[in-house]
C-alpha cells in the first residue's frame, strides 16, 4: 500500500517512485491490455484475438482479429439500429459506465450514452469542469474514487496522450479511450473502418488518404494503425509542418499535394483543422490552408475521382472540406459524403465495444 | 533591325562556350546567328553592327540580393532608379530582398514590385518575407508566393531567431519548393553593434560585433537541416534548399564546405566589398558611413579566407547586397548610421581587379558568379547561346580602367565606399529585353 501511495505522489509530482510500479504487484490480476495482447503473440506471429482485450485504449497492437471481431459485432447491432422498432436485449443491465470527459465532446460523449443505453447499461456524466478535478485531484485519484464507487467500466477522454494506458493500469475496470491528446481516438477509427467496410465489401487493398493536420491527429493515428493492420494502404497528405516525423517509417505514403492523394486515393478521410490545438502556428493563414488542402469540387473534379468522404466531425466549413463535398450524399458520379452516416455507425461500434467489454459475466 | 556582335570574346559556361564569335540579334531579340571563329558574320542590309574587339559578351549578369527600397523609402531608391544602376552595373536581372516598408508579405506586395517592373530594363525577382513583417513570428503565406512565381523567401536584414519558426519555415519553404535566403546573424551577439569585434572596435570605442555571430546562425540552421533532412525532408518530400546571403567569415565558410560535403543542398554568396576591404580599411576611413554594414567588414584574415573559398569553389554567388541609403543616414557618427553600402554599379569592376587580375578565380569562373550561379540557386531559366534562344546579354571590357565618382552613378544613393577609386574592368552594356543598352 505504501508503495501504492508513492506511486501515486509520483503521478502527481511527474518524479518517478522509487520501487517498482505497483499494479506489477498484483493486488489485482495482470492487466491485459493491447500492449499485452502485441507481446502475447503466439509464435507463428498471430496475435490473439480478442477475448483477451479488457480495455480498448488504442488500435496500435489491436490484432486484424480483434478488430474484425469488433466490426462484426457492430454490423450485428447496426442491423437493428436500422429496423423501425429497434430493440436490444439489455446485456449490461445494471452496469455503470462512468463517462469521464477532461474535454468537450459532444458527439462522441451522446454516442457513448446512446450505445450505453441501447445495451441496457447506466451511465454517469463527469466533466473536468464541475467536478473535485478543478480541485486539483489527480487523473488516478480521480479514476480510483470512481472506481470505489463501482462502476464497471471508465470512457475516458482526456488531453494529454497516454493518459487512457495511464489509467488502464490502475484499475481493473474496462477503460476505453474515447481520445487522449494527439496519441488515439480508437472508437473513431473504427467507425471510419465500419463506414468503409461497408461500402467497399472490405478494407483489404483499400487506399485511404488522411489529410490534414496529421501532427496533432489522434483520430489519424488511430485509423493509420488499424487501417494497416486490417490490410489497407493508407497515404497522408497535409502541409509539410503538419506532417509528424519519421511518419514513413509507420508504413504510410506521404503527399503534400492534394491532387496527387486524390488521384493515389479510393476514399479520403478529412481531418478537421484544429485551431484550438495550435495548428495556427504552423501555418500562415487558414485561406491558405483552404487553399491548398480544401477538399472542394473543383480539386476533385480536376483529378476525376468520386471519393467516398469521410470527416470525425465537428466540421470546419470551408476551411478543410466545402459545403458541397460535406453534405453532398447523392446523385452517384460524384464525391459521396458518409459524416453523417459515420455517426450512426459511431452507436454501433461503441455498442459493439461496450459488449466486447462488459459482456458476459459480471 | 537586327544586330550583328562583331568579333566578340563569346563566354557562356551554360552552353561550354569561350571563344572569339559573332552573334546575330533579331529585332524580336532572338539568337538567330551564333559563329565560332574569327571570320565576322556577314553583315546584312540595314544591320545594325557593334564591333566588340574582343571584349566578352557573357550571359546576363543576376544579382540576387538587392534593395530598392520601393515601396516605402523612395527617397533612397526606386524600382526605376535601381533598375537603372542595375543596368548599368552590367546586370539584366536582380532579386529584391523583400524588407521594404510595408514588407513584402503578401501576394499584393509582389504584384505592386511585378506591376512596376515591366517597363524596366532589368528584371525584377521578387523575394518574399519568410515572417509576416519579417518579424520572425508567424510564417508569411508561401504557397500564395509559389502560385504567384516567387522562387525564394527570406528575412533578410535578419534572421529567425526562434528556432522553432525557423524550423516550420524550412518544413513550410520545402513544402512549395522555395529557396531559403538567411541573413546569418544571432541578434542577441550583435546587438547594439556597428563594427567588427576586435582591436579596431576597441580603439574606435565602438560597440563591437564579434564575427562569430554569423557562424552561430548558420551553424543552427545548418544543424536543423540535417535533422530535417533526416526525419521527414527526404524523398518522397522536397529537400530543403537553403543559401546562406553574404558570407564573411572563415568560421561560416568552414561550416559551409562541410555541409556541402555532407551533400546538404546548401549555397553561399560574398559581397564585393567583403572581398576588398577589412575592418582595417573601415578604421583608416576618414568617413566611416559608406563602411558601415552587416555584416560588418571583417578581419584581413577572414578576408582571407574569402578569397580562398573563392578560389576552391565553396563561394557560389557574388552578390552586392546593393543597400541604399540617403547622405544624411551616413554622414553621421558610425554608430548612428544606417548599415549597408550600394555595389550595382561597382561588382563587375571590383570583381575583376580583385578575383580576376589577381588570379584567384578565372573570367569564366567569374561569369558562373555573376550569371550562372545566381539564377540556378533561384531556380530561374539558364540563358543560352543557342540559336533560337531569347538574347540576355551583357557586354564587358576586362582591360578599361576606370574612375568611380558620384556624379556617374545611376543609383539614387551614393553610399558606397569606392567613390575615388580606380577598377579595372566594367560592364560596358547590356542587351536585354530587346534592346541594346550601352553605358
Amino acid at each position: 500500500m505504501h508503495s501504492l501511495k508513492n506511486w501515486r505522489n509520483s503521478l502527481r509530482t511527474g518524479k518517478r517512485p522509487g520501487g517498482k510500479h505497483p499494479c506489477r504487484k498484483a493486488s489485482f490480476p495482470v492487466q491485459k491490455n493491447v500492449q499485452y495482447i502485441l507481446q502475447q503473440m503466439t509464435p507463428d506471429n498471430k496475435p490473439i484475438p480478442m477475448a483477451d482485450m479488457n480495455h480498448l485504449t488504442g488500435l496500435s497492437g489491436l490484432s486484424a482479429d480483434s478488430i474484425t471481431g469488433l466490426l462484426d459485432t457492430a454490423a450485428g447491432f447496426k442491423q437493428t439500429l436500422r429496423s423501425p422498432n429497434a430493440s436490444f436485449s439489455p446485456t449490461l443491465k445494471n452496469r455503470r459506465i462512468a463517462l469521464v470527459f477532461f474535454e468537450n465532446s459532444t458527439r462522441t460523449r451522446f454516442s457513448f450514452e446512446i450505445a450505453a443505453r441501447n445495451l441496457g447499461a447506466g451511465t454517469l456524466g463527469f466533466s473536468a469542469a464541475s467536478s473535485s478535478v478543478s480541485k486539483g485531484e489527480t487523473l488516478s485519484d480521480t479514476i480510483k474514487n470512481l472506481e470505489a464507487m463501482q462502476v464497471d467500466a471508465f470512457v475516458l477522454r482526456h488531453p494529454s496522450s497516454g493518459s487512457a494506458k495511464l489509467i488502464s493500469r490502475i484499475t481493473p475496470k474496462p477503460v476505453i479511450n474515447a481520445g487522449d491528446g494527439s496519441n488515439e481516438h480508437p472508437t473513431q477509427a473504427l467507425l471510419d473502418m465500419f463506414t468503409l467496410r461497408e461500402h467497399f465489401g472490405s478494407l483489404k487493398g483499400l487506399k485511404v488518404t488522411i489529410i490534414g493536420d496529421v501532427l496533432h491527429s489522434r483520430v489519424a493515428r488511430s485509423n493509420i494503425y488499424g487501417l494497416l493492420r486490417a490490410g489497407a494502404e493508407v497515404g497522408l497528405c497535409g502541409p509539410v509542418t503538419l506532417i509528424p516525423p519519421d511518419a514513413e517509417k509507420l508504413g504510410v505514403r506521404l503527399f503534400t499535394d492534394l491532387d496527387r492523394a486524390i488521384a493515389w486515393a479510393d476514399t479520403a478521410i478529412v481531418l478537421r483543422l484544429q485551431l484550438e490545438r495550435a495548428s495556427g502556428t504552423y501555418l500562415p493563414s487558414l485561406e491558405e490552408y483552404s487553399r491548398h488542402y480544401g477538399l472542394t469540387d473543383e480539386r476533385l473534379e480536376r483529378t476525376g475521382k468520386h471519393l467516398l468522404v469521410l470527416h470525425p466531425g465537428p466540421i470546419n466549413r470551408e476551411i478543410e472540406i466545402s459545403n458541397h463535398v460535406a453534405d453532398r450524399i447523392q446523385p452517384p458520379g460524384y464525391s459521396k459524403s458518409m459524416l453523417l452516416e459515420q455517426v450512426t455507425n459511431g452507436i454501433a461500434i461503441r455498442m459493439a465495444v461496450l459488449e466486447t467489454l462488459l459482456g458476459g459475466t459480471p | 533591325m537586327s544586330i550583328l556582335f562583331q568579333q566578340a570574346r563569346l563566354l557562356n559556361p551554360v552552353d561550354g562556350i569561350d571563344a572569339i564569335g559573332s552573334i546575330r540579334v533579331s529585332e524580336e531579340g532572338i539568337i538567330e546567328k551564333l559563329s565560332i571563329g574569327s571570320n565576322p558574320l556577314t553583315p546584312e542590309a540595314g544591320e545594325r553592327i557593334i564591333e566588340m574587339g574582343g571584349r566578352i559578351l557573357s550571359p546576363g549578369l543576376f544579382d540576387m540580393h538587392c534593395h530598392f527600397r520601393e515601396p516605402g523609402q523612395e527617397y533612397k531608391e526606386t524600382l526605376e532608379s535601381g533598375a537603372a544602376a542595375a543596368a548599368a552595373g552590367g546586370f539584366t536581372g536582380v532579386a529584391l530582398m523583400p524588407n521594404t516598408r510595408p514588407v513584402i508579405d503578401s501576394p499584393l506586395g509582389v504584384a505592386f514590385i511585378r506591376h512596376h517592373a515591366g517597363g524596366l530594363p532589368v528584371d525584377l525577382e521578387v523575394i518574399g518575407a519568410m515572417t509576416v513583417e519579417s518579424r520572425g513570428e508567424g510564417l508569411a503565406p508561401f504557397g500564395k508566393y509559389a502560385s504567384y512565381g516567387v522562387t525564394a523567401v527570406s528575412d533578410d536584414g535578419s534572421a529567425i531567431q526562434n528556432s522553432q519558426i525557423m524550423r516550420l519555415a524550412f518544413e513550410y519553404a520545402s513544402n512549395f519548393n522555395l529557396l531559403v535566403i538567411q541573413h546569418c546573424e544571432d541578434r542577441s551577439l550583435t546587438a547594439g553593434g556597428v563594427v567588427n569585434e576586435g582591436m579596431y572596435s576597441t580603439q574606435l570605442g565602438l560597440k563591437g560585433i564579434p564575427d562569430i555571430s554569423e557562424a552561430m546562425m548558420l551553424a543552427r540552421d545548418l544543424l536543423l537541416l540535417r535533422w530535417l533532412e533526416e526525419h521527414k525532408l527526404h524523398d518522397p518530400l522536397q529537400r530543403p534548399r537553403y543559401h546562406a546571403a553574404h558570407i564573411s567569415t572563415e568560421a561560416s565558410l568552414n561550416l559551409i564546405r562541410q555541409a556541402k560535403k555532407d551533400g546538404l543542398l546548401v549555397t553561399c554568396e560574398v559581397t564585393p566589398h567583403h572581398f576588398t576591404l577589412c575592418d582595417e580599411d573601415m578604421f583608416n576611413a576618414e568617413e566611416k558611413g559608406s563602411y558601415i554594414m552587416k555584416p560588418p567588414l571583417s578581419s584581413a584574415r577572414n578576408r582571407e579566407a574569402l578569397l580562398e573559398a573563392l578560389r576552391d569553389g565553396t563561394v557560389d554567388a557574388i552578390a552586392t547586397d546593393h543597400a541604399p541609403h540617403a547622405s544624411h543616414e551616413k554622414q553621421c557618427p558610425p554608430q548612428e548610421a544606417a548599415f549597408g553600402i550600394i555595389g550595382l554599379e561597382t561588382s563587375v569592376g571590383l570583381t575583376i581587379s580583385q578575383l580576376v587580375e589577381r588570379n584567384i578565380i578565372s573570367m569564366q569562373r567569374a561569369i558562373e558568379l555573376l550569371s550562372v550561379n545566381p539564377r540556378k540557386i533561384m531556380n530561374l531559366q539558364p540563358i543560352s547561346f543557342k540559336e533560337g534562344s531569347v538574347a540576355n546579354f551583357t557586354l564587358i571590357d576586362p582591360l578599361i580602367e576606370w574612375k568611380v565618382t558620384a556624379d556617374k552613378l545611376h543609383s539614387k544613393s551614393i553610399n558606397t565606399p569606392f567613390i575615388g577609386k580606380t577598377l579595372k574592368g566594367k560592364a560596358i552594356g547590356i542587351y536585354h529585353k530587346g534592346r541594346l543598352q550601352e553605358t
